[in-house]
C-alpha cells in the first residue's frame, strides 16, 4: 500500500510537470492580456509598462521558470482582472461546484444503476426500451440546450423554482452550504439535474451492458437454479461483477463535472469555479487559466487513486501492486 | 400520511412567509448585471460596470449630470484661471467618509498619486497626464496645474474616484480592493464574487438620500439567462437586452423595455495616409497597380455610399441602431448637424472607383483587401462585419472577412502595436463619455503615424492613420477654449472637415437597452453607467 502511495505521487508530480508546461505554452499564444488591461487608445509606454510589470517581456522558457518557481510556493500570481491571489479565487469558488456535483452524482447514481441493473437483465421489456431511448437523449442532447429548457418550464411556465444563482447559505457540520437550506435547495434542483442527465444516461448504458454479459455467466444461470432470489441474483451477484468498469466512469465522470461545468454554470449563473474559468479564458487571465489547470490535475490524480483503492474492496482479487 | 401532509404545508407555509417578507421591504431592487465587479479597488480596471458599481461607495470631485455636463460633487465650486491652465477646486467640507474619518484635500491627493501607481493597474495611469501638478492650498481648496490649456479637464476628473488615505495608507493593495471605504451613497454590505454584491444607502451621504434602500447587483452572463430572470420577476431590472429578446419582453405586461441611442460608435477605418499600409500583415491590401486605392478619396466615398446602412439596421440589428454622420453623439458639445450620412448608392460608387482608375480586372474585381473586424465584442459584430464584406463585393472589391476574439482584435489592430501594423481596414467602436466632441476628435481624428504619435497622447484610436493638420490644429484650439459654446464651433468646424475628407466610414450608434419590472421607474444615463439613484418606485 505505502509503495502504492509513492508510486501515485511520483505520478503526480510527472502530471503536474507535463501539464503545466502545456498550460503555459498555450496561455502564452492565447492573445495578449495587456490590451485588455489598459484603454485602447493607450500610448505605446503604457503597453509596455504592464507588459514589463506582468513579467511578459522576459523570454517565455525565463517566464516559465518564474512561474514553475512561485507555483513550487504555492504561489500562482494575481488575477490580472481582480488583482487578487490565483488560487485562493479558485478555492473559495470550490464549494459551490461541488455541491451541484454531489446532487448530480448521486441522482445518476441512485437512478442511473438501478435502471441500468433492471433493462440489462430484462432488455426486451416496455420499460427498459423507454429507459434506453430516453439515455439516448440524455448523452445526445447539449447541456446548455437541456439548462434553458428546463429554466423555461420550470421558472417561467410552471414558475416553481427560481431561474439561477445560488441560494441562501446555511451551515452543516461547520461547512457553509446552500445544502443547507431549503432556498439553496430550490436553486441547485434545476442546474444538478442538467449536469446529471449525461452522467445519467452514460452509467445506465455502463450498467446495462455489463449486466447483460454477466447474466449470460454460469454463475449467475447457477445461482438461478439455486433458487437464489432474484433481488440478490441481480444486484448482489451480477452487478457486483459489473462495478468494476461502472466506478471507473464515476470516478471520471465526477473530475470531469467539478472540472468543467462551465456551460451549466454560466446558464444558472451559479457562482462555481468553471463560470470563473469561462470568465478569465475571455479575459485572457492567465494566472487563473493555469492555476485553473494545476487545481484540476490534481484533483484528477487523487480521483483516481481514490477510484484504485475502491477496486480493492469491490474486487478483492485487484492487488495494487 | 399525515406526516407528509403537514410537511408539505409547513413549506407552502415557509414560501408563502418568505414571499410576504419580499414585499413588506419594497424599497430594494435587484438589478441583473452582464458582469461582475472585478475588484472595488477603483483604480484597478477601467471599465463600465467596475466603474459604475465603484460609483456608488465612492465619489468623484465632479460629477456628470444625465446630459454628461460637469456638476459639483466633492468639490463644490471651482475656478479656472483666463488661459486655462490653472483649475482650484474648492471641496465641500464636513463630508466623511464610511467609516467616519473626515474628507479632506489629503484624500484627493492620495487618490490621484493612486491613479498613477502602475503597481495598482494601468486603466487609469493617462488620466492626469495633461497636469503638471496637483497641490493643497488647505484643508479644503485643491490647486491643479496643467502642462498647456485644458478647458476639458472636468471631464478626466469625473473618472478618479476618492479614497480615504488614512484608511488605506500603509495596507497592502489586496486589503484595499476588500474593504472599499469611500463617502459615496452607498455602503458595501457583502459581495459574493460572481453570485451577487449587496449595498445598502449610507444615511450621512452629503447630499440628497437615493429612495433605494438596497441594491443587489447580480452579475448574469449569459443573455438568455437575463432574460428568463426578467421574466420570472427574480430582478427588478436587467441590463444588456439581447434583441432578438426584446419582442418577447415587449410582450409580457409587467416588463417595460427602454431602448436608448447610446454612445458607442460603430465604424469602419481605412489606412488611406500611407503609401504602405498594413505593412505587416499576413493578407496585405493588393491592387493591380500595387498602390493604396484607400489614398484615393473617390475610393473612400464609394466604398462609404456601396454600404446600405438602413438594411443592416432593419436586418441585422433588429431596428437597434441609430446610422450616425459622424463619431460625435447628437448632444455633445461641438456635435455638427449639418454633417449628413452619403447616401447609398452603389451605381454611383462603381462609377467613383471607375474613376479612380481601380476597373474590374478580368476576374471581376478592382483590388482586394481584408476587413478586420471582432466577433464578440460589439452588439452582432460578426454579421455587420460579414454583411459589409458583401456590400464591398457587390461594387467590385474582393474582401477577406478577417473575424477574431477581442482577445486577439483590439491587439492586432493597435496604433500602438508593437507586434506589428496589420490592419488597413477595420470595423471596430468607440466611446466617450465625455460629453465634449473634442475629447472625441482628440483620440478619433487627431493625427498619429504608422511610425508612432505625433503628439503624445493624441490620435490613439485613429486606425486609418488619417492625417490633417488643420483638424489637429481645430481640436488643439478648441481644447484650449474656456468657454464652451465658442469650443463647440470650433469642434463643428473639425468634424464637417473630417466628413469632407471621408476619413472614416460612420455606421451606427448602437442602442443600449434594459428592461424592468412595473415596480419600478429607471432612466438610463448616456454613459451606460447603472446607478440605484437613477431607480424610482411606482407606489
Amino acid at each position: 500500500m505505502f509503495r502504492f502511495i509513492v508510486k501515485r505521487l511520483f505520478q503526480l508530480v510527472l502530471v503536474l510537470f507535463a501539464v503545466s508546461l502545456i498550460v503555459f505554452l498555450f496561455t502564452s499564444v492565447m492573445g495578449n492580456p495587456v490590451y485588455l488591461m489598459v484603454k485602447e487608445n493607450a500610448p505605446a509606454a503604457d503597453i509596455q509598462a504592464v507588459t514589463a510589470a506582468l513579467g511578459l517581456d522576459k523570454p517565455l522558457p525565463v517566464q516559465y521558470g518564474i512561474f514553475i518557481k512561485n507555483a513550487l510556493q504555492g504561489n500562482f500570481g494575481k488575477s490580472y482582472m481582480n488583482h487578487l491571489p490565483a488560487l485562493g479565487l479558485i478555492v473559495e469558488r470550490f464549494p459551490a461546484t461541488l455541491e451541484i456535483v454531489v446532487v448530480a452524482l448521486l441522482l445518476s447514481a441512485c437512478i442511473g444503476i438501478p435502471c441500468g441493473v433492471i433493462s440489462g437483465a430484462y432488455p426486451k421489456s416496455r420499460f427498459s426500451q423507454v429507459i434506453m431511448a430516453f439515455s439516448i437523449a440524455g448523452i445526445s442532447m447539449p447541456s446548455f440546450w437541456i439548462g434553458m429548457v428546463l429554466i423555461y418550464y420550470f421558472s417561467l411556465h410552471l414558475g416553481v423554482l427560481p431561474v439561477s444563482g445560488r441560494g441562501a447559505v446555511g451551515t452543516i457540520l461547520g461547512i457553509k452550504t446552500s445544502l443547507a437550506t431549503l432556498d439553496g435547495w430550490q436553486h441547485i434542483i434545476l442546474p444538478s439535474v442538467t449536469l446529471a442527465l449525461g452522467t445519467l444516461a452514460t452509467i445506465i448504458r455502463l450498467t446495462r451492458s455489463g449486466m447483460q454479459e454477466n447474466m449470460k455467466q454460469d454463475y449467475v444461470r447457477f445461482a438461478k437454479s439455486t433458487g437464489v432470489p432474484r433481488r440478490t441474483v441481480l444486484f448482489g451477484h451480477a452487478l457486483k461483477n459489473t462495478l468494476i468498469p461502472v466506478v471507473t466512469i464515476f470516478g471520471m465522470q465526477m473530475g470531469t463535472l467539478i472540472a468543467f461545468t462551465t456551460i451549466t454554470e454560466t446558464i444558472f449563473a451559479w457562482p462555481g469555479m468553471g463560470k470563473l474559468l469561462i470568465d478569465s479564458i475571455n479575459s485572457l487571465d492567465r494566472p487563473i487559466i493555469a492555476a485553473y489547470i494545476l487545481f484540476v490535475a490534481v484533483m484528477f490524480v487523487f480521483i483516481n487513486f481514490i477510484v484504485d483503492i475502491l477496486y480493492v474492496f469491490i474486487d478483492p482479487r485487484i492487488d495494487l501492486q | 400520511m399525515r406526516k407528509g401532509i403537514a410537511a408539505v404545508l409547513g413549506i407552502a407555509l415557509l414560501l408563502s412567509l418568505s414571499g410576504a417578507a419580499a414585499l413588506a421591504a419594497s424599497r430594494e431592487v435587484v438589478i441583473g448585471m452582464p458582469g461582475d465587479v472585478h475588484s472595488m479597488d477603483p483604480y484597478t480596471l477601467n471599465e463600465t460596470i467596475n466603474n459604475a458599481i465603484n460609483n456608488h461607495l465612492f465619489d468623484t470631485l465632479v460629477e456628470t449630470d444625465n446630459n454628461l455636463q460637469p456638476k459639483p460633487g466633492l468639490a463644490e465650486s471651482w475656478e479656472v484661471s483666463e488661459d486655462a491652465r490653472t483649475w482650484t477646486f474648492h471641496l465641500r467640507k464636513g463630508v466623511a467618509f464610511h467609516n467616519g474619518n473626515p474628507f479632506t484635500v489629503d484624500d484627493v491627493i492620495y487618490s490621484f498619486d493612486r491613479s498613477k501607481d502602475r503597481e495598482v493597474g494601468a486603466s487609469f495611469v493617462h488620466v492626469l497626464s495633461t497636469v503638471e501638478s496637483y497641490e493643497k492650498i488647505d484643508d479644503h481648496t485643491l490647486k491643479v496645474t496643467c502642462k498647456s490649456p485644458n478647458a476639458l479637464l472636468l471631464a478626466h476628473f469625473k473618472d478618479l474616484l476618492i479614497l480615504n488615505k488614512a484608511h488605506c495608507e500603509g495596507q497592502g493593495n489586496d486589503w484595499i480592493a476588500l474593504n472599499p471605504n469611500g463617502t459615496g451613497r452607498y455602503k458595501l454590505v457583502e459581495h459574493v464574487r460572481g453570485d451577487r454584491l449587496v449595498l445598502e444607502r449610507n444615511p450621512s451621504f452629503w447630499g440628497e438620500q437615493p429612495v433605494v434602500e438596497k441594491v443587489t447587483f447580480k452579475p448574469i452572463t449569459n443573455e438568455g439567462t437575463r432574460t428568463a430572470n426578467m421574466l420570472s420577476g427574480a430582478v427588478d431590472l436587467v441590463v444588456n437586452v439581447p434583441v432578438r429578446d426584446v419582442k418577447m419582453l415587449e410582450k409580457n405586461k409587467n416588463v417595460t423595455v427602454i431602448a436608448q441611442p447610446g454612445l458607442r460608435a460603430i465604424y469602419l477605418n481605412m489606412a488611406g495616409w500611407s503609401d504602405t499600409p498594413s505593412k505587416d500583415a499576413k493578407m496585405p491590401l493588393k491592387s493591380p497597380d500595387g498602390s493604396n486605392p484607400f489614398k484615393d478619396i473617390r475610393v473612400r466615398e464609394a466604398m462609404y455610399r456601396a454600404i446600405n446602412i438602413d438594411e443592416i439596421v432593419e436586418k441585422i440589428m433588429n431596428g437597434f441602431a441609430k446610422p450616425m454622420a459622424t463619431y460625435s453623439p447628437e448632444g455633445y458639445n461641438g456635435f455638427n448637424p449639418d454633417v449628413k450620412r452619403l447616401a447609398y448608392d452603389p451605381a454611383l460608387a462603381e462609377k467613383l472607383l471607375d474613376e479612380a482608375g481601380y476597373k474590374r480586372q478580368s476576374d471581376g474585381y478592382r483590388f482586394e483587401v481584408t476587413l478586420d473586424a471582432p466577433n464578440d465584442r460589439y452588439i452582432n459584430d460578426g454579421p455587420v462585419a460579414t454583411a459589409i464584406a458583401g456590400y464591398f463585393e457587390k461594387v467590385g472589391i474582393k474582401v477577406n472577412p478577417n473575424l477574431m476574439s477581442r482577445s486577439v482584435f483590439f491587439s492586432y489592430i493597435s496604433t500602438t502595436n508593437k507586434a506589428g501594423d496589420n490592419t488597413h481596414l477595420c470595423m471596430t467602436g468607440w466611446s466617450d463619455s465625455g460629453g465634449e466632441s473634442a475629447l472625441i476628435g482628440l483620440d478619433m481624428l487627431y493625427s498619429i503615424t504608422q511610425n508612432g504619435e505625433v503628439k503624445e497622447g493624441y490620435g490613439g484610436v485613429n486606425r486609418g492613420f488619417y492625417c490633417n493638420p488643420e483638424v489637429d490644429k481645430l481640436i488643439d484650439e478648441a481644447i484650449a477654449t474656456g468657454d464652451p459654446a465658442q469650443r463647440g464651433e470650433i469642434m463643428k468646424k473639425a468634424w464637417q472637415l473630417a466628413a469632407d475628407d471621408v476619413s472614416y466610414i460612420p455606421l451606427y450608434f448602437e442602442v443600449d437597452l434594459y428592461a424592468h419590472g412595473k415596480k419600478i421607474t429607471y432612466t438610463p444615463r448616456k454613459d451606460k453607467y447603472v446607478f440605484a439613484w437613477d431607480v424610482s418606485f411606482n407606489d
